[in-house]
């Protein structure tokens, strides 16, 4: 697999540690943002691959991250959302906003690659 | 016809059908009534026949009768009272003058003028002259008078007058008997009425003109012509003072001398008015008439209410028919009998019916003091020792005994005994007629022992009292006026009743009970609180407007359910509208183990299922919070797991991920610690439980209700909420009434087309819930009014201080400001897990 920049965002920093040491891993380039904001103001100043994004945050959650890099960066990165909260109304209301992918927590190491794969496939990113 | 039913009821006509022996019934009834009353009226009419002879009933009928002369018509005069000094007229110029003057008839009681008379040569004119007779045998039978020889024109007739009614002449002999037969009264002659017999009553009308003239203006002849076919009373005048007697003309004096006496008598026949007493058997019909009238006019009055008026009503009728008669039969009837038949009658009617409601008090009385006493055990001496042996358990007392026995037994029975006695023992003695009971005791000796003697002198209170008011009620109390037992039977009845209903108010659960129809009976105190909120009156409701009012049944559906109750016995429930943050179901049902279904009633439970709720939200808040959370911490170990097991990591590497695996785990432990309370036996135990819910949601649930008073007031609230939120520490339901409670303080201090702001902020470790607008008050106002009591400021400050002080208990806070011109703030922070 190519070395691809991914962004994870999540507040949970043990989980945005493993899932970076993952990706670290595979060779993948990781940045790391714990809310919401925090992951708009590294969007809006890099260009990543592959979003990871957790919904339940403080500060601005997932969804209004979703909303939020939508009306500023209309070509923004792929997303792959991974929560525990995912329900059907996220699901469509994540497909207006370019997530390639929900992964319902907990995941495992091959899914959660298998899904950033998948969204920073050719012709994809 | 309007107001009136005409027609059948049920199909075919059954049920008009099965009303025929009820209309059978009532007639029967009717015929029972009808001859009670005539049996009655016989008995009365009898009596009143009986008095109407004695001479107190008869001086009534005197009395009467005086006065209706005194209002009787006059008639043209028909006797003329000659005064005449016999010494100076010529018996012969005498006659011719009256002759001349048309007088058909002189009357004369002189003998010596009657001798001059009669031996006179005139023959033109009768003369009737009184004389004496002798009364045989102590009879009513007569000598006849000594007759006048066969040429002469003068009669003999006996000068006999009817005996007076204590004195009063208001009777006359039309006849006498005689040896021969009967022989004409004086003033039947004069009148030339020989066609009488017996007595007759003299009319006197008070109006009546009797001319007097003396006889000289007769033989002068002044009074040629004038007086044809009058009759002439003779008059000797003397020196004596004339003899007066008394009469209906002055009733009570005697003013009325014995020629103007006999002139009204004179004229009375020539009138033919005379008065006579009616036939025996026509007094009894009367008097029996008048008794069954009487009974059955006052049979439909109310009886008391009108009875003092239709009983005069009814005396005034029977004394106008009494003088119709009078006047126009000439019939005396013997009206003081008759008034008292007629007061008998309605007397003894009215004593009857009182008497019949009486007795249906008495079985009313009966049956209310009967149940009241089942239901009480205190009432009933045989439970009574059962009573304090379980009363010395409950209350632990140190010292008890009871003994018992049946009166006239010697021994005693020791029904419980526990401890020794000692300086503080109180001993009760309890007796009634069949069993007498000894209690000792020695009151507890922690701080118990006031609320138990208490409650002993209560209930010792209590059995004397049951005891007295049996004994008043139904043994020993037959002499007892009805009033008094209804009076001691309403106290007794009173009593159980407000027992009752304390009993009632002290139910947690809101309950109304309805009588079959719907009509309410009783509403405890915390359904009147419910009912208070819905905007119903307890006291001026039905059932069904109560279902509608409380429920989103519409009249149509909320009939159909009381029908499925009432009909079926059916136990229906539906959810109420929510009031404040309770939740409540209506449960509808019917006291079914009653004897007859009319005496059943219905019963209005509002259940409070807000602690149900609440369980079912914990469960959810709970199995949400274990599924969300753990799931991070799961996928943290698993992917640390398959980190750890990747060759490709470093040893140094693989030690951190082993070393987040154990962050994690513990992570993990600590969100199962926090929620640990909740899998307590008793949860409740405590202060209100704090679990993990989702802010957002109880907030919005807030705003929602909020809106509403938002609305009403023209009041805009800018809410700021999260589109998703984490979880947070808190009772959902003490921070949801707190955040609405805070949001109608500042909602009600905003002016029209104001806004309210409501934010939701989460950080990593806090939840903020933020209000903020209104006018605002002076800072020391604003915390006195969430200091105070209930009743002095409006409950939403009750409720927001309440809610305050939990807030804590979460591990949370909440801070406060409001000064004029400033607004109000509100920040709720929470703990955040």
């Amino acid at each position: 697999m190519d070395a691809k920049s991914i962004l994870i965002v999540d507040d949970d920093e043990l989980l945005c540690d493993m899932v970076a040491s993952l990706l670290e891993l595979e060779g993948h380039m990781v940045t790391t943002a714990h809310d919401g904001a925090a992951g708009l103001t590294y969007c809006r100043e890099g260009a990543f691959d592959c979003i990871v994004l957790d919904l339940v945050m403080p500060r601005m959650d997932g969804l209004q991250f979703m909303r939020e890099i939508s009306r500023e960066l209309p070509d923004h990165p792929p997303i792959v959302v991974m929560s525990a909260s995912v329900t059907a109304d996220i699901v469509e209301e994540g497909r207006d906003y370019g997530v390639r992918s929900m992964i319902r927590k907990p995941v495992d190491a091959e899914k959660l690659l298998g899904a950033i794969a998948e969204a920073t496939g050719p012709g994809i990113a | 016809m309007p107001g009136r039913w005409t027609g059948r009821v049920g199909k075919n006509g059954q049920h008009a059908k099965a009303g025929l022996p009820f209309l059978a019934a009532i007639k029967r009834g009717a015929s029972a009534t009808w001859i009670a009353d005539v049996a009655a009226a016989l008995l009365i009419g009898a009596a009143a026949f009986l008095l109407s002879g004695t001479a107190a009933f008869r001086a009534l009928d005197g009395i009467a009768f005086d006065a209706a002369m005194q209002i009787d018509s006059a008639q043209p005069p028909k006797v003329v009272i000659v005064d005449i000094n016999p010494a100076a007229i010529e018996p012969d110029v005498l006659i011719d003058s009256a002759r001349r003057a048309g007088i058909r008839r002189i009357g004369v009681s002189d003998t010596r003028l009657a001798e001059g008379l009669c031996e006179g040569r005139s023959g033109a004119v009768d003369i009737v002259v009184q004389r004496p007779v002798r009364q045989l045998s102590g009879g009513l039978q007569f000598t006849e008078p000594m007759p006048f020889p066969p040429r002469s024109r003068c009669v003999a007739v006996p000068a006999v007058d009817a005996p007076g009614d204590y004195g009063m002449r208001r009777r006359q002999y039309a006849t006498i008997t005689g040896l021969s037969g009967p022989i004409s009264s004086f003033e039947g002659r004069l009148a030339g009425r020989t066609d009488l017999q017996g007595l007759y009553w003299v009319r006197t009308p008070a109006r009546q003109n009797i001319p007097r003239i003396t006889a000289a203006q007769l033989t002068d002849g002044v009074f040629t012509g004038q007086l044809q076919g009058y009759a002439a009373l003779l008059n000797v005048r003397s020196d004596r003072p004339p003899v007066m007697v008394a009469t209906s003309l002055d009733p009570g004096a005697v003013r009325t001398s014995e020629a103007r006496w006999r002139a009204y008598a004179v004229q009375t026949l020539i009138d033919r008015r005379e008065v006579t007493t009616a036939s025996w058997l026509a007094v009894l019909l009367f008097l029996v008439g008048t008794a069954l009238i009487s009974r059955r006019l006052i049979a439909n009055f109310q009886v008391r209410r009108f009875f003092l008026v239709g009983t005069a009503g009814a005396v005034l009728l029977l004394a106008a028919g009494w003088f119709a008669i009078l006047q126009l039969a000439d019939r005396l009837l013997p009206l003081a009998a008759a008034v008292f038949a007629l007061m008998v009658a309605a007397v003894a009617k009215l004593l009857a019916a009182e008497r019949k409601k009486d007795r249906r008090l008495e079985r009313t009385i009966e049956t209310a003091v009967d149940l009241a006493f089942d239901r009480d055990m205190l009432g009933r001496s045989g439970d009574l020792a059962r009573y304090f042996e379980r009363a010395s358990k409950i209350l632990r007392l140190p010292y008890a005994r009871v003994l018992e026995r049946q009166v006239g037994q010697p021994e005693w029975r020791e029904i419980f005994a526990v401890g020794t006695r000692d300086e503080t023992t109180r001993a009760i003695r309890l007796d009634d007629a069949d069993r007498q009971l000894r209690f000792a005791y020695s009151p507890p000796r922690d701080a118990s022992h006031k609320a138990a003697n208490a409650i002993l002198d209560d209930a010792i209170a209590r059995f004397t009292a049951a005891r007295d008011w049996q004994d008043r009620l139904l043994s020993g109390a037959k002499g007892l006026p009805v009033d008094a037992r209804l009076d001691s039977a309403a106290s007794l009845i009173g009593v159980h009743g407000d027992e009752l209903a304390r009993g009632l108010d002290a139910l947690d659960t809101g309950v109304f009970v309805f009588r079959p129809l719907g009509m309410p009976i009783q509403a405890n105190v915390e359904m009147r609180e419910v009912l208070g909120a819905a905007g119903v009156d307890p006291d001026d409701t039905t059932l069904i407007d109560t279902i509608v009012a409380t429920t989103e049944l519409d009249e149509a559906r909320a009939q159909s359910m009381v029908r499925a109750v009432l009909l079926e016995g059916s136990d229906l429930r539906v959810p109420m509208k929510d009031y404040g943050a309770r939740q409540r179901i209506l449960r509808l049902g019917i006291a079914s183990k009653v004897r007859r279904r009319s005496q059943t009633v219905l019963v209005l439970e509002a259940v409070d299922i807000t602690e149900l709720d609440r369980l079912a939200e914990l469960r959810l808040a709970f199995g949400t919070f274990i599924d969300r959370q753990l799931r991070n911490d799961l996928e943290a170990i698993t992917l640390g797991n398959s980190l750890a097991r990747d060759p490709r990591l470093a040893p140094d590497a693989l030690a951190r991920v082993l070393d987040r695996i154990g962050d994690v785990v513990k992570r993990a432990t600590d969100r199962l610690d926090e929620v640990r309370v909740l899998l307590d036996e008793e949860p409740y135990a405590g202060a209100e439980p704090s679990y993990p819910v989702e802010a957002r949601k109880i907030v919005a649930q807030a705003f929602e209700r909020a809106q509403q008073h938002a609305d009403e007031l023209g009041v805009q609230i800018v809410s700021t909420l999260p589109a998703i939120s984490g979880f947070s520490i808190a009772e959902p339901l003490m921070l949801s009434d707190m955040i609405e409670a805070m949001l109608r303080i500042v909602i009600a201090d905003t002016a029209q087309e104001g806004e309210v702001v409501l934010s939701l902020d989460e950080s990593e470790r806090t939840t903020t819930v933020r209000i903020t607008g209104g006018f605002g008050l002076p800072f020391d106002r604003f915390v006195n009014a969430l200091d105070a009591r209930s009743g002095d400021v409006p409950a939403e400050y009750q409720i927001a201080a309440a809610g305050i002080a939990e807030a804590i208990k979460w591990g949370g806070s909440v801070t406060y400001w409001s000064a004029p011109g400033d607004g109000f703030r509100f920040s709720i922070q929470l703990r955040r897990v």
